[in-house]
């Protein structure tokens, strides 16, 4: 969205474009999704020679502790690069939104009159906004759980056992990395509507197209924790007697757990604020907020608009905080 | 070490190794190895690193997949290629102290002991019980409620290996266990090893490159190379009497003398040597064939210097002294002899001054004849 205007294409706006002029020009959007999966296919490739070139262990048996690190002068200007990070990307888009959200009609600079609180008013009286965003959390929550899980049996699967052909397994996984999230909706959506299990227009559908299309993003999490944690950690309690249930139980998991938390929290917002899927396969019976947003762009006012924007944010950001206060005392190990 | 009351005895059990080949991809790690450890027996795989011993040690344990070969605990095969058997790791009935210790930081000092205990759905008041005698035995009672990430190195190897024998394994398996601590904290720890191996008396199979640990701590020892073994005996039998010249070298230090054999002078049990600078040396041969070129090996230790000539017939020599280093507990000699240097480890106190002529001696009983 962001691109177009000043004709800057990147691989998939330019598909999407190809695929939705007239003629569609489908033949040459494959090709070009093709391209990507051999980009993808070097990538998954080159990382995991450099990943089997050396060891990442950081928590061993031996004692580790975290050491913050002294970049004496450098201290300051690094602290404004943050910052001014910070405020471009994150702060500044935020604060335009709140300001348009409260306005009656958007202007750059507007009268005292102009402001109101009327757009939030309206936004939480639609029912479709409120059942759209219960139902985003929720599947927020659905994903993430869900995702953990699947994802983190699936990266130790191909990091930790030793069965043949898990590195199959890692290209296949990354897969949905290389397609745009619209085309692999389309797919979703043609495969649903043949396929005789009744789920399509449901959340459900949704659920497993977004656990399709963060796989990526969550065994990449994952995994970076799990090639942090010695090997050994698992074969020694193996040698103590314990099958792999147990390990698992008891070893694997805990050393797991913070690493999980955050893939957690990842697969969370990223799900709440998924779009690219969403909008196809979204339907009277299962709204989500993004594509409500988006809709709410081209029918309704910028304003109105930029308060249901500020809603899904606010949300997000109160599941979030509830979620790190719950996530810090987890990962507090008990006397220290 | 002692005031606390001592593990049950485990079932000693045997380990029997036999054609043991191991392949890393395109790599053989080991190449047909096979020995024997009896029953409460501590056997070393000593080697330099790369040699297959860890390899070994881990294909017992059931941590690495052999291409071939069979592994017996107890006479009961654990792993063989024909007939097909493999026993999972965590069904052998052994135990493993890990060269990085492998404590778990997210637990206490007695939760990590009392791991292989509640595994075993001991109930809560023995694990406690013989969890407090472990951890007495290795020095570790006052930390029991210590977090496990907060341990030093030492720390942490003791509590290793009391999460290792407290279950009364029937094997103890030991993966260069000492390698990361400092030098004296290591020296401190083999004793201790070795005084915990003959209280508990279960049979033991220890990895090492560390030549004094090997020696120190086992019944018998098996040198390994390339995958291979080079030479299997007690620490005594390999150090005084080395079978080739890799051993020889690998094993202590060594001065290697070539030559010919001169049957004609052999006499009295000793074969005879002459250097290409034309001197003889008698030295043993332990019934052993020489090879190609005829090798004996003289430990450093066993070479004597000193001014006056000594008296004995054979096996003495002037020489003259090259460098002299101080190194505390000994004295390393270099000295001028036959064309060559040979290497001198004299007491301390017995200053020879560099540059001086001197007499070197050597029994013949410590010239060992080398098979290859």
């Amino acid at each position: 969205m962001l691109g177009l205007p000043s004709r800057f294409y990147v691989v998939t706006t330019a598909m999407y474009q190809l695929v939705s002029q007239y003629p569609p020009q489908f033949p040459r959007a494959a090709a070009m999704g093709v391209s990507l999966f051999a980009v993808m296919f070097a990538m998954v490739w080159i990382y995991r020679r450099v990943v089997r070139a050396g060891s990442y262990a950081t928590i061993t048996g031996k004692a580790f502790r975290a050491r913050a690190m002294d970049v004496g002068g450098l201290r300051w200007p690094l602290l404004a690069v943050c910052v001014v990070y910070l405020g471009i990307a994150v702060v500044l888009p935020v604060l335009t939104l709140l300001y348009a959200s409260v306005q009656r009609l958007a202007t750059v600079f507007p009268r005292a009159d102009n402001f109101t609180l009327a757009n939030y008013a309206t936004a939480l009286s639609l029912d479709a906004v409120r059942s759209a965003l219960g139902d985003s959390l929720i599947l927020g929550l659905g994903t993430a759980t869900v995702g953990v899980l699947l994802m983190g049996f699936l990266a130790w699967m191909i990091y930790r056992s030793r069965l043949p052909g898990v590195g199959a397994i890692e290209y296949v996984l990354m897969f949905p990395q290389a397609v745009p999230r619209l085309v692999f909706a389309f797919g979703m959506l043609w495969a649903w509507l043949i396929f005789p299990i009744p789920i399509y227009g449901t959340l459900w559908l949704l659920l497993i197209a977004y656990l399709t299309v963060f796989l990526p993003l969550g065994l990449r999490t994952i995994a970076g924790v799990m090639l942090q944690i010695d090997r050994s950690l698992e074969e020694s309690a193996q040698m103590c007697g314990a099958p792999w249930g147990y390990r698992l139980r008891t070893v694997t998991m805990p050393l797991l757990r913070p690493g999980l938390i955050a893939a957690w929290l990842l697969l969370f917002i990223a799900s709440v604020r998924e779009l690219g899927a969403s909008i196809l396969l979204t339907g009277p019976k299962a709204k989500v907020i993004t594509p409500t947003i988006v809709e709410s762009w081209f029918s309704t006012s910028t304003e109105l608009t930029a308060a249901l924007a500020l809603l899904q944010t606010l949300a997000v950001s109160v599941a979030l905080a509830l979620l790190f206060t719950v996530a810090r005392r987890a990962t507090q190990p008990a006397g220290e | 070490m002692s005031g606390e009351p001592t593990p049950a005895p485990g079932r000693r059990a045997s380990i029997e190794v036999r054609d043991l080949v191991v392949r890393y991809g395109s790599v053989l790690a080991v190449r047909g190895v096979g020995f024997t450890v009896a029953p409460g027996e501590h056997l070393t795989l000593l080697g330099p690193s790369g040699c297959g011993k860890t390899t070994t040690l881990r294909a017992i344990a059931g941590l690495e997949q052999p291409e071939s070969g069979e592994i017996r605990i107890d006479g009961q095969p654990v792993f063989s290629s024909s007939p097909r058997v493999r026993v999972p790791a965590e069904r052998r009935g052994l135990s493993m102290v890990f060269q990085s210790y492998a404590i778990w930081p997210h637990m206490t000092v007695f939760d990590n002991v009392a791991y292989g205990l509640r595994v075993r759905k001991r109930p809560e008041a023995e694990v406690a019980e013989r969890v407090r005698g472990a951890l007495g035995l290795v020095q570790m009672s006052d930390l029991a409620a210590r977090r496990a990430s907060r341990l030093s190195g030492g720390q942490q190897q003791r509590v290793a290996l009391a999460r290792a024998f407290v279950f009364s394994p029937a094997v103890l398996l030991f993966d260069e266990p000492l390698s990361n601590l400092d030098a004296k904290l290591r020296a401190e720890m083999r004793l201790e090893i070795k005084e915990l191996q003959r209280t508990l008396g279960i049979t033991s199979l220890y990895v090492t490159h560390d030549l004094e640990e090997a020696l120190a701590i086992s019944d018998r020892i098996v040198v390994m190379r390339d995958g291979m073994i080079e030479q299997t005996g007690t620490p005594t039998e390999i150090y005084d009497r080395p079978r080739n010249r890799f051993v020889a070298d690998f094993v202590g230090s060594a001065n290697l003398i070539e030559g010919r054999l001169r049957p004609d002078l052999a006499a009295e049990g000793l074969v005879a040597i002459e250097t290409a600078s034309g001197a003889i040396v008698h030295g043993v041969a332990h019934d052993r064939r020489p090879g190609a070129r005829p090798c004996f090996s003289v430990r450093t230790v066993h070479v004597r210097l000193s001014r006056q000539r000594p008296p004995a017939q054979v096996n003495v020599w002037p020489a003259i002294v090259r460098r002299r280093v101080f190194q505390g507990d000994f004295t390393q000699y270099h000295a001028d002899w036959e064309g060559r240097t040979l290497v001198v480890r004299g007491l301390a106190a017995e200053g020879i001054e560099e540059g001086s002529t001197a007499y070197v001696a050597v029994e013949p009983r410590h010239c060992v004849l080398l098979e290859e």
